[in-house]
């Protein structure tokens, strides 16, 4: 049997990670285990970007001496999209727990059932 | 590139350039921070607004490339005429925003940082022609929203902005993925290349990608029922910001779903429908709502799905020629009126719906929050008004007949709870001084919804001169309008006579219409101008009052001179807000006003959506074309027969009238009956002739007749049982106008020119009446017939001319009326219509008795308590004398207006006329009114001296007078108040579909987010079901 590929492992990873995610989001009541969901869910997607860039025996997208006509690289692409990704869901990331320090001071609890004043 | 050299990439660099220097501004000095801002703020709205005159004056599209590579390579934005418009509008509606934004934000840099980043978001999205960076920009709007939520400092503010951010990162993530995956599918990023590459929606991972990016943007767009977060930003952000999120950030987001669009060419039918379900659930939801902000949230989203409908319906059917100018119109419309009422309700401090603002003592104010509202309801004269008419129409030729059903339905909808809210802001705020003193207005609060409400008119000029409806009929009215608001300080009196003489200088500016409406014409302005004059009666300032009366019936005139379907529309609208508005003067009024507003606007759009879809059959605009043609289209001619029919209070419909005709001031009720109602009049008239040769006719003829009788007898009966003389002529006149609509529905010559000689006898009689009765009123200070009595000694005049009015509206001989009754039961029986006949005769009767009643309450008997003091005004009693003149000279010389009134009716009359051939003579022969008055006026006197007997013995007057005014036709038992119940019944189940549809949005953030996530579902599992084309 041969090793499954890189990008397989990482695409059921980035996949589980995301469903894992929105599983924690739904499921915990508590506010920050909500934006520990939030931030899987952009790790999971941020794995799947890159695997969906990986190319079966491809090297770094480098050019160098000894790159030729036939070397195969990666997407670079791919690698580029994460990096922002990655970068916004930090930031994102970081005005959520604010909020949620926030909201934590003004009710002095994180359960989000408490947050629904607005409504209908 | 335009003469300064601006480019829209100035935006940008402007934008992160603000953006990076303000925090370093904001340690040299508050007074840098803030000039920082302004040069950032100007230079963007410059660099958008300028190039976007330049591209939109040549047509040519700026292409931006960045890196100095080309696209695929590099990323590259657009600027054609399209995203010039679009980004032009909501920077500049950015920068506006700013100023009334200014107070809250100025404090620290980042909410500076924050607005302009926000702003250069939106740009970004909608130029940029990457995917990837589309997601990208999407992200830096959102980022700054987030941050500027933070200024909401109540716990439903910190709650709400928590909310936003958890369901906008779903939505976020779904595009961040679906744009990675549709590049490993197709293996391009670059949106012209992905529209070329057409992945399927069937494919799975092109169409999961597809789907995920549609769902992404969807949700951005609040839909329903995945949106409730966007409805709990609106109600707790500062004002300024949620106006922001609404009008600047909305556009940004359905713009970069427009350019996506090409991509979901198949799905179109599913965005429509989805958009559909969103228009609609907003629209009712919000009829709920007490929060102002929260119902401005409702509107909003509703105005998106409205504009999602257009877009995805007129890419459909190809509609490419008018797309930009019903879009842009639209959009345009919801930009500038939603941006102005979110800022001027922050202004105002606005809470609940039902809490009274005091605006009825701040005019300008009143205005303004008039102006946005009627542009939100999509009424003339704004840029809304003429998109949507459009639309209906393109909708029609394209047979969508449940769609126009659903956008109208909404629209009512959303003018109920825009008008509601307005009337009642209307009213006087129970507030201390020192409270008020707190309220008073800054510049920056006033200065952006005038700039709003300044660019709306603009707009509206504008769409009116692209939809061709930017004639003088359309302008004069407004104009003469606009004039006498600028002499509102003038006297009362004075501003009364310069009324009368703008109208009547006016209406000789006005084209003049041919045939029928020829007719109208002249009769209904002499009317008017005769029964407005009774004004002078009412001392006073009386502010709003004479702007209203000139619209009112300068548009009548234009109404009857329309030539076309729109010409018609925009006249007959300008109508219903002026009457509208007359009546929400007085405040006890202002809950009639709405009813009458509501079912007003029910009836413009039924007749909207019948003669969109009669237009479509016809393939022509113009009214007396489709008349030539003629129609069998059923279903348009039932909307438009039904529209005139609610405007003309038939039975059932006629719910709105008495109590609208009650409460107005009396001059005002007396040109609504004697003048306005004559407009639906005209209107069946045009429809009846529409239907004369088509295989409709008959049935279309009995239906209406009947109708018009029932209404006739329904409207006597009930008068009878009013105890108040407004509303007891508020039923006579729904009565009279049941005689026209019987008399359209005979479809003949004779039926016709009766209805015609009924229209100017009943705008004479009932002038005189309710100005009479304003008179008595006056004296005696109440319209309760109970309190009256006896007044033919203090008011003999008055008395006189009632007596006239009575006599000539009850049929009886020698007058007016007499003819006109005569020549109904003639037509009824050259028809065969026995059955008719009778009903029409027991409908006469019935009417006598109330007159009798009236006449005997008012002038007879003993005197009341109160007792009057004297002779009504003289104001009130010239016009009267003027119109029982016009009385007298039409009974005795009744050629005077048959002939022309034949003739105006001859030519339109097909070859199945059965009075061809006969000369005027003939027919008139039917109508010898000689022997037969001479033989009537012997039984009148009679029964006079019989009754003047009577009247000697003085112990059977009070008894009988007595009797006469206080016996009831019916017992109550058998007249259940049906048409009440009814809507009564209509109204709650609304409420409770209402209630029901917003139970969904319970304020929780999970459920929030779960419902996203399904959202996102149903579009994935719909999506790859669509048939291939």
């Amino acid at each position: 049997m041969t090793a499954l590929p890189v990008s397989t492992v990482l695409m059921v990873t980035g996949f589980g990670l995301v469903l894992l995610g929105y599983s924690a989001i739904l499921i915990h009541r508590n506010i920050l285990k909500m934006v520990i969901g939030f931030s899987l869910v952009d790790s999971g997607i941020a794995i799947i970007v890159v695997a969906l860039g990986y190319v079966q025996g491809g090297t770094a997208p480098i050019l160098d001496a000894d790159t030729t006509a036939a070397t195969v690289f990666v997407d670079p692409i791919n690698a580029a999209l994460a990096v922002t990704a990655i970068v916004i869901g930090f930031a994102v990331t970081a005005i959520t727990l604010a909020y949620a320090i926030r909201l934590y001071r003004l009710h002095g609890t994180l359960n989000v059932d408490a947050f629904t004043e607005s409504r209908e | 590139m335009s003469a300064l050299h601006l480019h829209p990439l100035g935006i940008y660099l402007f934008g992160l350039g603000g953006g990076f220097l303000l925090p370093i501004l904001y340690q040299v000095g508050k007074r840098w921070l803030h000039a920082g801002f302004v040069v950032a703020m100007l230079g963007m709205t410059l660099c958008a607004v300028v190039p976007a005159l330049s591209v939109l004056q040549s047509g040519e599209t700026i292409e931006i490339t960045t890196a100095g590579a080309l696209p695929p390579v590099s990323i590259n934005l657009r600027f054609g005429p399209w995203e010039a418009a679009v980004s032009a509008s909501a920077t500049l509606a950015a920068a506006m925003l700013a100023i009334s934004f200014w107070q809250t934000i100025r404090t620290k840099y980042v909410p500076l940082l924050l607005f302009l980043i926000a702003t250069m978001g939106v740009n970004g999205l909608i130029q940029t022609r990457d995917l990837f960076n589309l997601f990208v920009f999407l992200e830096i709007l959102s980022v700054g929203t987030y941050g500027l939520l933070a200024l909401s400092t109540s716990r439903a503010g910190v709650q709400a902005a928590f909310k936003y951010i958890t369901a906008t990162m779903v939505a976020s993530a779904l595009v961040l993925l679906g744009a990675v995956l549709l590049y490993k599918a197709t293996g391009h990023l670059n949106i012209d290349l992905l529209i070329e590459a057409a992945p399927p929606l069937a494919a799975p991972i092109a169409g999961t990608a597809l789907a995920m990016v549609l769902a992404g943007f969807l949700i951005e767009m609040k839909p329903y029922p995945a949106g409730g977060w966007g409805l709990d930003v609106y109600e707790t952000a500062p004002p300024p910001l949620a106006a922001f999120l609404s009008v600047v950030g909305s556009a940004g987001l359905i713009f970069a779903l427009g350019k996506l669009l090409p991509l979901y060419d198949q799905a179109l039918g599913l965005l429509t429908v989805g958009a559909a379900l969103t228009f609609l659930a907003s629209n009712l939801a919000g009829l709920r709502q007490q929060n102002v902000f929260r119902l401005l949230g409702y509107s909003s989203i509703g105005q998106m799905a409205l504009l999602l409908i257009a877009l995805a319906v007129l890419t459909d059917i190809g509609a490419n020629e008018v797309a930009p100018y019903v879009l842009f119109g639209l959009f345009v419309n919801h930009l500038l009126a939603k941006a102005g009422l979110f800022c001027l309700a922050g202004a105002l401090r606005a809470r609940r719906v039902d809490q009274p603002l005091s605006l009825a003592a701040k005019p300008a104010l009143a205005l303004l929050l008039g102006v946005f509202v009627v542009a939100i309801a999509g009424l003339p004269p704004f840029p809304g008004f003429w998109a949507k008419w459009e639309l209906i129409l393109q909708l029609a030729e394209a047979q969508r007949p449940v769609l126009i059903g659903v956008i109208l339905i909404g629209s009512l909808f959303e003018a109920a709870y825009l008008f509601r809210w307005f009337f009642r802001a209307l009213g006087p705020a129970e507030k201390s001084e020192s409270e008020e003193a707190d309220d008073a207005l800054t510049l920056q609060d006033v200065l952006p919804p005038v700039g709003f409400a300044i660019f709306l008119a603009i707009g509206g000029a504008a769409g009116a001169m692209a939809s061709g409806a930017l004639t003088i009929s359309t302008v004069l009215p407004l104009l003469a309008g606009a004039a006498l608001l600028l002499a509102e300080p003038l006297p009362g009196r004075i501003k009364a006579v310069a009324m009368l003489a703008i109208v009547a200088a006016g209406s000789l500016l006005l084209p003049r219409p041919e045939g029928i409406a020829g007719l109208f014409g002249p009769v209904l302005l002499a009317g008017g101008l005769v029964i407005a004059f009774a004004g002078m009666a009412w001392p006073g300032p009386r502010r709003g009052h004479y702007p209203w009366v000139a619209v009112l019936l300068l548009s009548i005139q234009s109404l009857l001179a329309a030539p076309t379907g729109l010409a018609f529309y925009t006249a007959w609208e300008f109508v219903t807000l002026a009457s509208a508005f007359l009546i929400a003067r007085r405040e006890a009024a202002r809950g009639e006003a709405l009813r009458f507003l509501i079912f007003s606007l029910a009836a413009a759009f039924c007749l909207m959506a019948g003669f969109a879809m009669i237009a479509a059959d016809a393939g022509t605009r113009s009214i007396y074309a489709i008349i030539a043609l003629g129609s069998g289209d059923g279903l348009g001619v039932a909307l438009l027969v039904t529209g005139f029919l609610i405007k003309a209070a038939a039975i059932g419909v006629h719910v709105w009238q008495p109590g609208a005709y009650a409460e107005a001031t009396d001059d005002v009720t007396a040109l609504l009956s004697a003048v306005v109602s004559k407009a639906a009049i005209f209107g069946l008239l045009l429809t009846g002739y529409l239907v004369l040769r088509s295989q409709m006719e008959v049935e279309f003829g009995r239906t209406l007749a009947w109708i018009g009788m029932a209404t006739t007898i329904a409207g006597a009966l009930l008068a009878l049982r009013q105890a108040e003389t407004k509303r007891l002529l508020a039923y006579s006149s729904m009565s009279q106008l049941g005689y026209i609509v019987t008399a359209i529905g005979l479809m003949g010559h004779l039926g016709w020119v009766t209805a015609l000689y009924l229209v100017a006898s009943h705008m004479l009689v009932k002038g005189i009446l309710f100005l009479a009765v304003a008179g008595v009123a006056h004296r005696t200070g109440s319209s309760l017939l109970a309190d009256a009595g006896g007044l033919l000694r203090a008011m003999p005049v008055t008395a006189a001319m009632v007596a006239v009015a009575l006599l000539s509206m009850s049929g009886l001989p020698p007058l007016m009326g007499f003819g006109s009754k005569w020549l109904l039961l003639a037509a009824m029986m050259e028809k065969g219509w026995a059955e008719l006949a009778i009903a029409g005769a027991i409908a006469t009767f019935l009417g006598l008795w109330y007159m009798v009643r009236l006449f005997t309450a008012l002038f007879l008997g003993p005197p009341a308590a109160g007792g009057a003091r004297g002779e009504a005004s003289p104001a009130l009693l010239l016009p009267q004398v003027l119109l029982v003149g016009g009385i007298l000279v039409l009974s005795f010389f009744p050629k005077l207006l048959m002939e022309p009134v034949s003739a105006a009716i001859d030519p339109e009359f097909a070859a199945t006329l059965v009075w061809q051939g006969q000369s005027l003579e003939t027919i008139y022969g039917l109508w010898d009114p000689t022997p037969m008055m001479l033989s009537a006026l012997v039984a009148v006197a009679v029964l006079t001296l019989l009754w003047w007997t009577a009247v000697r013995d003085r112990r059977v007057v009070p008894t009988a007078r007595a009797a006469l005014v206080s016996a009831s036709p019916l017992p109550p038992a058998l007249m259940p108040p049906l048409a009440i119940t009814f809507w009564r019944g209509v109204t709650a189940g609304t409420n409770r579909v209402a209630d029901t549809v917003r139970r969904i949005y319970t304020g929780n953030a999970q459920t929030y987010v779960l419902l996203t996530l399904l959202y996102f579902l149903a579009v994935a599992v719909a999506l790859p079901l669509i048939p291939a084309r």
